[in-house]
């Protein structure tokens, strides 16, 4: 039997990936008569939007038609959240980049041709580029938020020791390997199926319909695989399909629209940077006392997915520590760039940094060992209650801790790290650990529900459908297998299928680390509402007791006094199909216990807590500011994990995608606010030398979630990406030892060379 | 040839990327397009071509930056093209597979095509060189670990022999417009009469055009298969490349004569690029950030010149005269590069700085090549790139080298170089780093035993 819970199994396309078999939008047949289109994108930042003259481009080679936003037939609104966010502009151009028309053609190079002959007239204003001149501006996408616990006002004033600081982080461009794209068919009735690399199907559909002014019900977005997503293909991926939606519709023909990767990096949101500002007051051992931060997020030019980033960001700036008196405030700046948005660690990342940063300043000010004040100011028994409210009633924290540091030998390499130091002219090496909490659940409690449908054929095979996207981290073999352990069968039987909007409607999308608990409980609820059918229906059939039937190897047995009976499972089935069961079922899934008040700030956000530790160690040089992370070790929760193997690629991929963020990968705009890290040839995320040559991963083991989870497995989607903030830590702790380790050192991410040798002139200043 | 089947093309344009031709006119669409400018790898296919010994070489190359035109006469192989006669996996992909290598796969066939290559030349299973046969190759979900698992397991694997490669001997022209010459004296009567034409030898950069650009060159004369381009020459006193000589054919050469070039070509591009990108293509388009030219100054090599009027040799330092500007005239192609081996008591050493250790272009590069005597500099010669508007000499950082010392020297640095911002690095940065590099070399001859860069830890 294999292929049940909480085995190793590989990704179930893994054969078809590697012989070139797996089919992405692209690959996809194109209809007959299919037509490509090319997107128009403001040249310019900031500005009056004037005249778009259509008819040079319309006039090209191949040229069928060029659409501007008074061709969309219904509203011209593609925000995810809010309002106000145009497929097309109008009026005013807001970021450099920004869709103003799209030209459809026979061929996507003709489209691409005709596209830059569209003239464009605007009226150039100068644009906000910084998160500082918008916070002087108060040009926010939405009010200031702010997360308040206690006095922390009076607190900080009556702390033995107080500190203050400031530091940034840049932005990440998700670089998902397969570009946005999307394919729409048109159909009677003015029907549309949209083919479409999206994690969130059903928000495709919205957007689709919302353009076309038509009912949900006419659209559907059909997704069999994601060449990548990473947040990237949330809220993007849904005004990409809708600008295919509009032109099928208008043109009758089937449309394809692939952005080149130049294209997709200058449209489409990316990580929010943040700077930061805090104060943080502490005691003699090191205890923080209260905690006052600032945390200002560059939300772009719309407010996209933003309010959800700078909740998970305030709601995760106490990390693992308690802080009794706790006030971070948020703020969503508007500046002239793309529009922000998810990126795998939604906010969670930009608001860890914090206390990472505080504590290590507070190590260097009392003289003390970073790793012990860590330690010291974990949530523990009677300091376990979040600023927001949730108790940490599972905390594996001290576990993972120890883990971490023992099987990385920190104190033999502590001392090691500081020999070396002592004696080499112009390499440091450095250490950091990082202690990891990261809350489960999306922010807002009403996204956290899922569909599945499950089909029993009479011969036994199951087809499997559920409103969660396949995106290359596992979900479709991971909910498979929960199917497998219901009905005990071979997973093989299983066959998964595209996610539909016309199979399970109304579904969230697959983010915030939620599938698998998401979806698999649902896939369990409908599989188990089956097979209580085929349960009942063999009780009634063999004139037995339920408890006397039992599914195992795929096979059904009935127990009798005597003699069992053994029927194949497909047996069954075709058994019940003549007794006319039904043998399909929908299962439904909400998370249980969460609630949230927005606007306090209160309440319990997270169904439970995952938890890891990471440890880094680092070498940089000193005369050129190269950097290199010479060893990983990490722990992570994972509960109970479905899928071992599945995991462990999420995890070593999460970590090696929050080193990129962290160290190498550096978006860069000029002066007039246009993106010149545009591909990667200019845009460097890590390759296979930069990934730690000793990289050592566990799960924690024997640690079953307490919440009741599917098969008490835990998310890990997300945390991991969070414990490359060790690799942070660790060149603070390279860099401090240049000056003998007696001050603090401020390092912006990303830590580049450049960074880090402007970070060694402070001390050296 | 593609997937062992011989293929004759007409009613395509030879400027159409070998990635288009696959995906939208044989419907091979297990080869991807992830960026259009080579530096991603999923679009990575293998060229199966006549190596020495009757041996067939097998070179990853990206087919988004590959012309059609440029395949002619080769074999070309795809992910399609690995599976067996009766469908099976080979055992390359399987071994992918195995490893969980794979996450969403849109990456995974130019590993495949990566892992085939490095597969069937033989090459050992260590880290460093498996990071180089991966340096062109993008993964954003799996953390590589798995893929280089994987890669220690292909290594060695018994790969079955190519098909035998047509060798064209004729010269061929394609549409009137891709000259693909076949002899020096048919090249340079071609480069007469089509001056405007772009010339191609390895297209790494002129590809660009037609992948990422998507306006491919109007006319272009291919010099790869010109045998006096395609020359290697050597002796004690020097080397001689010819224009047309991939990274891949000069690097043993290069290496043997100037050790310090192994880890810095290793890291030039990826082998995707190495594979069909020439030297002489670098010096020839005059990049300010190529990475030869910095090394190629100080290693004071001379280029030399051919037109139906004759040939010429300059010091490179003369042919490079402004921003992307050369001393190449119209009728003129580059015939070759020459450039002295190390005289006794000459050391050379060479820095490049970029923000991502592999495939990435330099923020600065540099090359020194120095003559110590009694503990002195007695000679020295300086080339620096990413500085200045072409790579240059540093001829005040010299004199400061010869005549005061390295400290001296590091503070030349600006006198010499009045470099730009940009995404790669600041003007100061780069001024600091230049500086520091001379730290850097003061170092490395003082304490030669000394690790003095992270990636030796």
């Amino acid at each position: 039997m294999s292929g049940r819970v909480h085995t190793a199994r590989r990704h179930d396309s893994a054969l078809k990936h590697v012989t070139g078999q797996a089919l992405y939008v692209d690959d996809l047949p194109e209809p007959p008569g299919t037509l490509h289109a090319a997107l128009v994108l403001s040249p310019v930042a900031c500005g009056r939007l004037g005249k778009l003259d259509f008819a040079a481009a319309a006039g090209s080679p191949g040229v069928v038609a060029v659409l501007g936003a008074q061709d969309i037939p219904g509203r011209n609104d593609v925000a995810a959240g809010g309002q106000g966010e145009p497929l097309f502009a109008v009026e005013r151009v807001e970021f450099a980049g920004q869709p103003l028309a799209m030209v459809v053609a026979g061929s996507l190079d003709a489209a691409r041709a005709a596209a830059t002959h569209v003239a464009i007239e605007i009226e150039e204003e100068t644009p906000i580029l910084d998160i500082a001149t918008a916070l002087a501006r108060q040009a926010w996408v939405q009010a200031p938020s702010t997360l308040l616990r206690g006095d922390p006002d009076a607190a900080m004033k009556a702390a033995p020791h107080r500190l203050s600081a400031g530091f940034s982080v840049g932005g990440q461009e998700h670089f998902y390997l397969e570009g946005q794209i999307a394919l729409a068919l048109p159909g009677e009735d003015g029907d549309i199926v949209v083919h479409t690399s999206t994690q969130h199907p059903t928000e495709v559909q919205h957007i689709c319909a919302r353009l076309l002014g038509c009912d949900f019900n006419r659209v559907t977005a059909v997704v069999r695989r994601l060449g990548g997503g990473f947040g990237g293909k949330e809220s993007n991926a849904s005004w990409v399909a809708g600008a295919a939606a509009v032109a099928a519709s208008v043109t009758g023909r089937p449309v394809k629209i692939r952005l080149p990767r130049e294209i997709d990096m200058i449209a489409t949101g990316k990580r929010h940077g943040f700077d930061y500002r805090y104060t943080v007051g502490f005691d003699d051992d090191g205890r923080v006392l209260a905690l006052d931060a600032v945390m200002a997020a560059d939300a772009g030019w719309s407010l996209d997915l933003t309010p959800g980033v700078v909740a998970r960001a305030l709601t995760h700036a106490d990390n693992a520590y308690w802080i009794p008196h706790f006030r971070a405030v948020g703020y969503a700046c508007r500046t002239n760039k793309q529009s922000n948005t998810a990126f795998r660690g939604f906010g969670g990342p930009q608001g860890v940094v914090v206390m990472e940063d505080a504590l290590d300043r507070i190590a260097h000010r009392l003289g003390r060992d970073p790793v012990e004040l860590r330690a010291l100011n974990f949530y523990a028994e009677g300091r376990n209650e979040t600023p927001y409210g949730q108790t940490v009633d599972e905390n594996h924290l001290a576990r993972c801790w120890a883990e971490v540091k023992q099987g990385g030998e920190f104190e033999r390499r502590r001392a090691e790290v500081n020999a070396f130091n002592a004696a080499h002219p112009v390499l440091k090496r450095g250490l950091g650990l990082f202690p990891l909490k990261f809350g489960i659940s999306f922010n807002l409690p009403h996204m956290n529900q899922a569909g599945a449908l499950v089909h029993v054929y009479t011969d036994g095979s199951i087809r499997l459908n559920h409103g969660g996207t396949e995106m290359g981290q596992g979900l479709f073999i991971k909910v498979a297998q929960v199917v497998a352990e219901v009905f005990k069968v071979e997973v093989d039987r299983i066959r998964a299928s595209a996610t539909s909007t016309a199979e399970v409607p109304n579904t969230s999308p697959t983010a915030a680390s939620t599938g698998s608990d998401l979806n698999g409980w649902a896939a369990w609820e409908a599989a188990n509402t089956i097979r209580q059918r085929m349960v009942a229906f063999a009780a009634e059939h063999f004139d037995v007791a339920e408890s006397d039937i039992e599914f195992a190897d795929g096979n059904v047995r009935i127990a009798r006094p005597g003699s069992n009976q053994v029927l194949t499972f497909g047996e069954l089935a075709n058994l019940c199909w003549m007794g006319r069961v039904s043998l399909s079922s929908t299962g439904f899934y909400k998370t249980p216990k969460i609630h949230w008040d927005g606007a306090a700030m209160r309440g319990r956000p997270f169904f439970y807590f995952s938890f890891g530790a990471a440890m880094a160690e680092v070498a940089i040089d000193t005369l050129t500011g190269e950097s290199r992370v010479l060893r990983a070790d990490l722990v992570q929760d994972c509960g109970s994990s479905l899928n071992p193997a599945i995991d462990l690629g999420q995890i070593e991929g999460a970590f090696v995608q929050g080193q990129g963020w962290l160290t190498c990968e550096e978006l860069w705009w000029d002066a007039k606010g246009r993106l010149r890290t545009t591909g990667p040839s200019t845009y460097k995320i890590p390759g296979s030398r930069d990934v730690p040559p000793i990289f050592n991963v566990k799960l924690l083991a024997n640690a079953p979630s307490r919440e009741a989870t599917i098969f008490r497995s835990k998310a890990v989607g997300e945390p991991p990406l969070l414990l490359a903030t060790a690799v942070w830590t660790a060149l603070k702790d390279a860099i401090a030892a240049v000056g003998g380790h007696k001050t603090a050192v401020r390092l912006d991410a990303p830590a580049t060379p450049e960074r880090i040798l402007a970070a060694i002139a402070t001390l050296k200043a | 040839m593609l997937n062992d089947d011989p293929v004759g093309l007409s009613g395509v344009s030879p400027m159409t990327t070998l990635l288009d031709w696959l995906r939208e006119h044989r419907g091979l669409k297990g080869t991807k397009e992830g960026c259009a400018e080579g530096d991603c790898g999923a679009c990575t296919v293998v060229l199966e071509r006549d190596g020495p010994n009757g041996q067939v070489r097998r070179e990853a190359v990206n087919a988004c930056i590959a012309m059609l035109g440029q395949v002619d006469g080769l074999s070309v192989r795809t992910v399609e093209g690995l599976r067996g006669t009766d469908g099976s996996a080979h055992s390359v992909q399987i071994a992918m597979a195995e490893a969980d290598a794979t996450q969403c796969g849109f990456c995974t066939p130019g590993f495949v095509m990566s892992a085939y290559a490095f597969s069937a030349g033989g090459e050992t299973a260590d880290a460093d060189t498996i990071h180089e046969a991966l340096a062109g190759n993008l993964c954003r979900c799996t953390g590589y670990r798995p893929i280089v698992d994987a890669m220690t397991k292909v290594a060695g694997l018994a790969v079955e022999p190519a098909p035998s490669v047509p060798a064209r001997t004729a010269s061929a022209v394609f549409d009137g417009a891709f000259f693909a010459p076949r002899s020096l004296d048919e090249l340079l009567k071609l480069r007469k009469a089509h001056p405007e034409a772009m010339l191609l030898a390895g297209g790494t950069d002129l590809g660009l055009l037609a992948g990422h650009r998507r306006q491919p060159p109007k006319e272009i004369i291919h010099l790869a298969h010109v045998p006096e381009l395609a020359a290697i020459a050597s002796d004690k006193e020097s080397i001689t490349l010819g224009a047309a000589v991939t990274y891949a054919q000069a690097m043993p050469l290069l290496v043997a004569a100037y050790p310090a070039l192994r880890p810095y070509l290793s890291r030039l591009g990826s082998r995707q690029i190495r594979n069909l990108g020439t030297i002489g293509g670098n010096v020839g388009n005059a990049s300010p950030i190529g990475d030869m030219p910095p090394v190629l100054l100080a290693l004071e090599a001379t280029v030399t010149l051919a037109s139906v009027r004759g040939t010429r040799e300059l010091p490179l330092e003369d042919f490079f005269t402004g921003y992307r500007e050369t001393a190449l005239a119209p009728d003129e192609v580059i015939l070759s590069l020459s450039m002295p081996c190390l005289r006794p008591g000459e050391v050379f050493f060479c820095d490049k700085v970029s923000k991502r250790r592999d495939q990435d272009i330099s923020t600065v590069a540099a090359g020194y090549r120095l003559r110590i005597e009694d503990g002195r500099i007695a000679d020295v010669r300086v080339g620096i790139g990413g500085m200045a508007a072409t790579p240059r000499r540093a001829t005040h950082v010299e004199k400061a080298l010869l005549k005061e010392g390295f400290a001296a020297a590091a503070a030349a640095i600006p006198k010499d170089f009045q470099p730009i911002d940009d995404w790669r690095g600041s003007a100061a940065y780069r001024l600091q780093v230049a500086a520091n590099l001379l730290r850097r070399l003061e170092l490395r001859i003082a304490q030669p035993a000394r690790v003095l860069e992270v990636e030796a830890l």
